[in-house]
């Protein structure tokens, strides 16, 4: 832009330093009037050249926005379609949070539980319930906890590995297979556990669901 | 300096012209129509100095060579109208000499006719937009 | 001054010399041989100077019409 109109000037102040000499250079006085004229015309249409390339441009323009008015009713039938995504996009979007959310809580959850008791919470789930206006509740929480009975320190990765693979969600509709006095402490630290949540988080008691498992 | 050589060139040729022109009026005239030329062409070697130094600068700043073009079409045809004028009003004939002037001012003006057409073209296309 | 100033002489000279020839064979009373030669001087000149517009014509054209 700044070399255009560069160029531009550059031809009109030689153009206006040529009919100077001009002037100087004719012979007499008789042509003078004349040649004023034409020496004005040219200088005129010197500055007109931008004006003229911009209307030849102007044409181009034109026919592009022609091509863009071609495109406009396909964009209207499919303004429907536009909205539905965008819905569909913030669903998805709600959904992630609520996901990331449950995360958080889960781990906040179990991160409390962990210095609280001496367990370790092998599993925590959160379900979150969508409230209107934008506030959420923890509808239920999971966990699956298992109780180090005084190994703590001694290999606490190893149990954790070795209990995974476990999954004790399938056995846990067997607790016959415990010791009676082994599932009363149990159900008492559930119970302790169950309470603190109650507490802390504010939640009703069906809303917990707690599993302990014992350490192999 | 070439002023002295025009200046004493143009004394002589006065001072013979004033000699013949008791003697013979046609070979005066012609005399001082030589004269007029040689003066004319020992000019013109500084006038293409002077243009070709503004054909140079229009070559940098990339004018339209159309426009220079014209201007200098411009200056020759009032030099050339110029001296045929005046060679014939020496001569005695002042109706040839601004038929001359008129051929002169009107061949300028035809060199204005394409700019003129540019101008108004680009006028109305601008108008009705 | 790249043209020959000598012709300015010459024509001055060939412009006298006519007249004084016009001027002789008048005296001795052939008329028309002074006419022919006005003539022919007149013509010679003619050539000299025709030639030199020539020149000029085509240096104007030249330098400042140079597209034509």
């Amino acid at each position: 832009m700044i070399a255009f109109l560069s160029n531009w000037l550059k031809e009109i102040v030689l153009l206006i330093l040529i009919a100077t000499f001009m002037d100087l250079l004719l012979p007499n006085r008789s042509m003078e009037r004349y040649v004023k004229l034409v020496m004005g015309l040219v200088i005129i249409l010197a500055i007109l050249t931008p004006i003229i390339s911009l209307l030849n441009k102007n044409v181009d323009l034109s026919k592009l926005s022609l091509t863009d008015g071609n495109l406009v009713p396909g964009e209207m039938t499919s303004l429907e379609s536009i909205h539905a995504s965008g819905e569909e996009l913030k669903k998805t979007q709600d959904r992630l949070v609520i996901e990331e959310t449950e995360r958080r809580i889960a781990e906040q959850i179990a991160t409390e539980i962990n210095e609280e008791f001496e367990v370790s919470v092998l599993e925590k789930y959160v379900v979150m319930e969508a409230a209107t206006d934008k506030r959420m509740g923890i509808e239920q929480v999971n966990l699956t906890i298992s109780s180090k009975n005084g190994m703590e320190d001694s290999q606490p990765i190893q149990p954790v590995t070795l209990v995974e693979p476990i999954v004790i969600d399938s056995t846990s509709d067997s607790p016959p297979s415990l010791s009676k006095g082994e599932s009363q402490q149990q159900s008492e630290l559930a119970q302790k556990i169950s309470g603190y949540l109650q507490k802390q988080w504010e939640l009703q008691p069906n809303q917990i669901v707690i599993q302990i498992v014992e350490e192999p | 300096m070439d002023i002295m050589q025009i200046v004493g060139l143009g004394l002589i040729a006065t001072f013979l012209i004033l000699v013949l022109k008791e003697q013979k009026p046609v070979f005066s005239f012609l005399l001082a129509t030589f004269v007029g030329v040689i003066i004319f062409l020992s000019l013109i070697g500084k006038i293409a100095d002077v243009l070709h130094v503004l054909q140079n600068l229009a070559n940098k700043a990339r004018v339209n060579t159309f426009f220079l073009e014209t201007v200098l079409k411009i200056i020759g045809i009032a030099y050339i109208a110029e001296f045929g004028a005046q060679v014939t009003r020496d001569a005695g004939q002042g109706s040839i000499a601004s038929k001359i002037e008129l051929a002169g001012k009107i061949l300028i003006l035809v060199m204005a006719i394409p700019v003129i057409t540019v101008i108004i073209e680009t006028v109305v296309q601008i108008l009705p937009s | 001054m790249p043209y020959n100033i000598d012709t300015i002489f010459q024509i001055a000279g060939i412009g006298i010399i006519v007249a004084m020839m016009h001027t002789v064979l008048k005296q001795m009373g052939k008329e028309d041989y002074a006419h022919w030669v006005t003539l022919i001087g007149f013509i010679v000149v003619l050539f000299m100077v025709a030639s030199l517009v020539n020149d000029l014509f085509r240096e104007i054209k030249n330098v400042f019409l140079f597209g034509s």
